[in-house]
């Protein structure tokens, strides 16, 4: 492991001349495509962009058989175009006949792609010398990259971020709410064609690092991670930006260190890390988060429904009693356990006192809230009652579980709503805080 | 001979798929074939390391093991955190088959897997791998693979084949006979998890798709019921078998790939006519009219 | 009413979807031998309700029953007409293919369908003036067509307890009568017929018994006497907002409605 950090903490020093390459070119590749992918996602076309990556594969072909070398511009040019191509087509045929878009996708992914490695074979059996180093493209291979390449590829990724920059709300818009966007007169037809175009770019260029075939995770991947975190699209594309120019670099780190190892993979492996991570714990829809939701609410139901044991009891009883844990647990038909749960809740919350050999009693705040859950309880039964057309004998279990939402706003709205009546719907008093 | 092994060992690939590929189309599930059949790479890399042969058996519970996670991640991401549909097939098969690369790298030299046949299969050497009976050869290995596995895909659909329309047409009918729409989507899924992982290691994992998506999506375009269409599918499917092989020898390329570059060109051939078709009816109705 | 003659009793019936409720405890009996509508504005969870009732949809708390049984018993004796928007049309298959299918169920996995089969398809068909289109793809059919062939496959399953949701919708004015008609002419037979419906004008002409509903239920009994202006209130003028707002706090601390 320490021998793992200090070959990535020498790539990250640059001490090879070559390292600088490798990096820069894999942090402006991923970042650009974390940029552009951000729409992608919340225009719901995530698997166009798989279409794309896949598709880009016989422009490249064609490029280097009708230039008959591998120079990155028209292998650029052959591939934006081929890749443009296949979503046109997509769209056009869902448009145009009964075919729906999942199947329309999945056909012009696999034939484009089949043509691709039938025309790269068909390369490398013909015994063209400088065919050597296509194949880098089905899986990448950041290594190969040259300082030209980089320079070409910032300045590309400069144009897409300033015309992204200066197109920034016409694609929130197009990609919230096409229709509305065209109402208000947006050039809705251009935005989507720049966009289309910018993505068709990006990931010409990108299949360098990643190659076709994991190319379109560089595209969802990184901002649906970030989609865990926020619901603000400023924020989500920085984040996603940075998700993906970390995993890019960090991905190549790898495969720089280790020969033979593809960038992609790698790549794609360390960005599914960071998606993966982020559904867990992220704060907007995290399961970490509603885990710990979970757990509170729990909390608060066990802690509601053991005070609520003690209130008939002291209507009855005198306040000062002491009540054993038995005689506790067959006032409430509630097993033993979860009353010593609930109990030590409410101690612990000062709302009684005692303990297990004297036995147990409210104090006068917990009196107080053993009123306000059956009041909530009482309440709720006859808003129901009244309001869901329900028997009186219907409502109970409703109340059970609403009891515990019911917040103090919501209260006074009942209380208002059916005029603070006295008694709920088995003719029971609804026990108001005497003032 | 060599001719014919392959070119029969493709007819039965796209004998599967065909069938399989009807209907996943006609459910809008394309894209899970696709998804399964990159996700499969994982378990069948590791099986080979581990059993350390191309024996079928540990492959297949590879494939299985790993086709089971990719339905599974693909629930997390959908179901469990809400992300949309498409991302979440998207990053959960990406990153299985990224995992598959990686461990053909790490583990290439030992198992005799590269990262090009995945993609697109070694159908050209399904020929040279035989099995015996006795000492008298029988024929090659994946072809009785593939045929065993045709003769399964075919009784599961003919006995399940009202219950699956039925689903596939419509679901909540279906639920309301009774009829458990659960158990017949995992039986359709299960069906397609074994024809990709056998069919992977001829044609790869792309030429899969290509078939499952392709021939049915001809098909659907000319056929009036779904019976035929299946029928009118496995015809195009075979035909792009024979077709596509003829053509790689022609270009000198991948089989596979010629295969499904075959497949394109019928689709847009038929696409083009049934267009045409019905451009020239639409000129058609003001002159019968008059 | 009591429960052993009535055709469809719920209690306390409740299908959350996202932590939300869309239905939320509804009790009623429904009667036998009547057509019943079910109305409430959209997304009032009319088509979870049907669903629901037939299995479709699991609900969260609460059962219903069909004939006093559960629905098990007597799933062949109800049919259900699904809204014909939740199908695909262009699926490859003929009007006749398609009303077969409500034979199905008698027939199980592998049987073919026998003359009496064949003779009850052909008959359904006349019975929603489909039979010259019995050989007509489904995708060239227009909505009112597609309407009647689900009908036509729903009359098929020669049930007695039918539940359609929305079969009025999108279909010319001769076709809602031509509709309406059989629909009487099945309750003559004795037949049960739940209908989900969006028309205020048409409903009490059509139905003699209502269903008024908004996520919770307004009001249920004979047509005449729920279809007065406070149910038409209750039910369209607006949800009740301390309801929602306890169904939205129910959804945002993702609080489970029953516990235990
Ligand atoms: N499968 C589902 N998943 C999540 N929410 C759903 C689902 N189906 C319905 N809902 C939600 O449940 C509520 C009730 O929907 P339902 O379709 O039952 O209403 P409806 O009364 O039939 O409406 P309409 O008149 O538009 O047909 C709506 O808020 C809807 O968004
Ligand atoms: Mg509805």
């Amino acid at each position: 492991m320490m021998n793992f950090l200090k070959e990535i903490l020498s790539f990250l020093s640059f001490s090879e001349p070559n390292v600088k390459v490798v990096f820069w070119g894999s942090l402006v590749l991923c970042g650009i495509s974390g940029l552009v992918g951000t729409f992608t996602l919340l225009r719901k076309r995530s698997l166009i962009g798989d279409v794309i990556s896949h598709s880009v594969l016989p422009g490249i072909a064609l490029a280097f058989i009708l230039g008959k070398q591998k120079n990155l511009i028209y292998l650029i040019i052959g591939a934006t175009i081929t890749g443009w191509i296949s979503t046109y087509l997509v769209d056009y045929i869902t448009r145009n006949s009964k075919i729906k878009n999942d199947t329309a996708i999945a056909l012009i992914l696999s034939v484009f792609f089949g043509t691709g490695v039938l025309l790269l074979t068909h390369i490398q059996h013909s015994g063209n010398a400088s065919q050597s180093g296509l194949d880098q493209f089905i899986f990448g291979r950041a290594s190969a990259m040259n300082m030209t390449d980089v320079w070409l590829f910032a300045g590309a990724g400069i144009i897409i971020i300033i015309s992204t920059a200066i197109l920034f709300r016409g694609y929130t818009l197009i990609s919230f709410d096409e229709g509305y966007a065209r109402a208000i007169g947006f050039p809705v037809e251009w935005l989507k064609l720049i966009l289309s175009i910018t993505t068709v770019i990006t990931v010409a260029m990108g299949v360098q690092a990643v190659g076709v075939v994991l190319m379109s995770a560089l595209l969802i991947t990184p901002s649906a991670a970030a989609r865990f975190w926020t619901n603000n699209i400023r924020v989500l594309t920085i984040l996603a930006v940075v998700f993906s120019a970390f995993s890019g670099v960090f991905g190549s780190a790898i495969s720089y260190t280790y020969q033979g190892m593809p960038t992609g993979p790698w790549i794609v492996v360390v960005v599914s890390l960071i998606a993966f991570i982020s559904a867990l714990t992220g704060s907007k829809t995290g399961l970490l988060k509603s885990l710990l939701l979970r757990r509170s609410n729990n909390r608060k139901i066990l802690k509601e429904n053991t005070i609520k044991i003690f209130y008939p009891l002291s209507l009855q009883g005198t306040p000062e009693k002491y009540y054993s844990l038995e005689e506790l647990s067959v006032a409430s038909d509630t097993p033993v356990k979860i009353l010593s749960k609930g109990l030590s809740v409410l101690k612990n919350d000062h709302l009684i006192e005692g303990n297990s050999s004297l036995g147990f009693r409210v104090t006068a705040e917990g009196r107080r809230e053993s009123r306000a859950i059956v009041r909530k309880h009482r309440l709720w039964e006859l808003y129901i009652s009244r309001f869901m057309n329900l028997q009186p004998d219907h409502v109970h279990d409703d109340a059970e579980g609403i009891e515990h939402v019911i917040t103090p706003e919501i209260e006074k709205e009942l209380e208002e709503e059916l005029n603070f009546p006295l008694l709920d719907p088995h003719e029971k008093e609804i026990p108001y805080d005497q003032l | 001979m060599n001719d014919f092994w392959i070119i029969t060992t493709a007819s039965l690939v796209a004998l599967n798929t065909a069938i399989l590929g009807s209907f996943l189309i006609m459910r809008k599930m394309a894209m899970i074939g696709d998804a399964i059949s990159h996700a499969v790479l994982p378990g069948i890399v590791i099986a080979y390391f581990i059993s350390n042969s191309r024996a079928s058996f540990p492959i297949l519970v590879g494939a299985a093991v790993s086709g089971l996670v990719v339905t599974a991640l693909i629930q997390f991401f959908s179901k469990k955190v809400k992300l949309q549909n498409d991302a979440s097939i998207g990053i959960s098969y990406t990153f299985l088959f990224a995992i598959g690369i990686i461990l053909i790298s790490a583990f290439g030299t030992n198992v005799d897997l590269d990262q090009e046949c995945v993609l697109y299969g070694e159908i050209a050497y399904v020929p040279i791998d035989l099995i015996y009976w006795g000492n008298q050869s029988i024929g090659p290995r994946q072809f009785w693979i593939l045929f065993s596995t045709a003769i399964i895909i075919v009784t599961a659909v003919i006995i399940g084949f009202r219950k699956l329309v039925l689903t596939t047409f419509d679901e909540s009918f279906a639920a309301a006979l009774g009829i458990n729409i659960v158990f017949w989507q995992y039986y359709l899924m299960a069906s397609v998890s074994l024809t990709t992982v056998v069919s992977f290691e001829s044609v790869g994992a792309v030429l899969v798709i290509a078939f499952i998506s392709g021939p049915p999506a001809t098909a659907f375009l000319i056929t009036r019921s779904f019976k035929q269409m299946i029928m009118y599918a496995i015809g195009f499917g075979i035909s792009a078998s024979i077709l596509g092989y003829y053509t790689a020898v022609w270009l000198n390329g991948s089989i596979a790939g010629a295969m499904a570059a075959v497949i394109g060109l019928q689709f847009a051939l038929v696409f083009s006519i049934v267009k045409f078709r019905q451009r020239s009816r639409i000129q058609d109705i003001p002159v019968s009219g008059a | 009413m009591e429960a052993q003659d009535s055709s469809i009793e719920t209690h306390d019936l409740t299908v959350i979807y996202n932590k939300k409720p869309a239905i939320w405890n509804i009790d009623f009996l429904l009667p036998k031998g009547k057509i019943i509508g079910i109305m409430g504005p959209n997304g009032s969870g009319k088509s979870t309700l049907l669903k629901a009732i037939m299995g479709i949809t699991e609900p969260n708390i609460g059962y219903s029953k069909i004939f006093n049984k559960p629905l098990d018993e007597v799933r062949d004796r109800v049919s259900y007409v699904p809204q014909r928007q939740s199908v695909d049309w262009d699926f490859p298959a003929s009007v006749y293919d398609v009303v077969a299918m409500g034979r199905f169920a008698k027939l199980g996995l592998l049987k073919r369908l026998t003359e009496e089969d064949k003779h009850i398809i052909k008959d359904s068909l006349e019975k929603v003036k489909m039979a010259p289109f019995a050989n007509r793809q489904i995708s060239q059919l227009s909505g009112g067509q597609q309407q009647r062939v689900f009908l036509a496959r729903a009359i098929a399953q020669r049930a007695d307890l039918y539940l359609m949701d929305e079969p009025f919708v999108g279909v010319d004015a001769s076709t809602e009568e031509a509709i309406i008609n059989l629909l009487k002419s099945l309750r003559d037979e004795g037949k049960t017929l739940v209908v989900v419906h969006h028309d205020l004008h048409t409903a009490q002409h059509y139905f003699e018994w209502l269903v008024m509903m908004n996520t919770r239920l307004v009001a249920s009994g004979p047509a005449e006497e729920v279809f007065n202006e406070q149910v038409l209130t209750d039910t369209y003028g607006g949800t009740l907002t301390t309801l929602s707002k306890v169904a939205n706090l129910l959804q945002e601390k993702s609080f489970p409605m029953r516990h235990k």
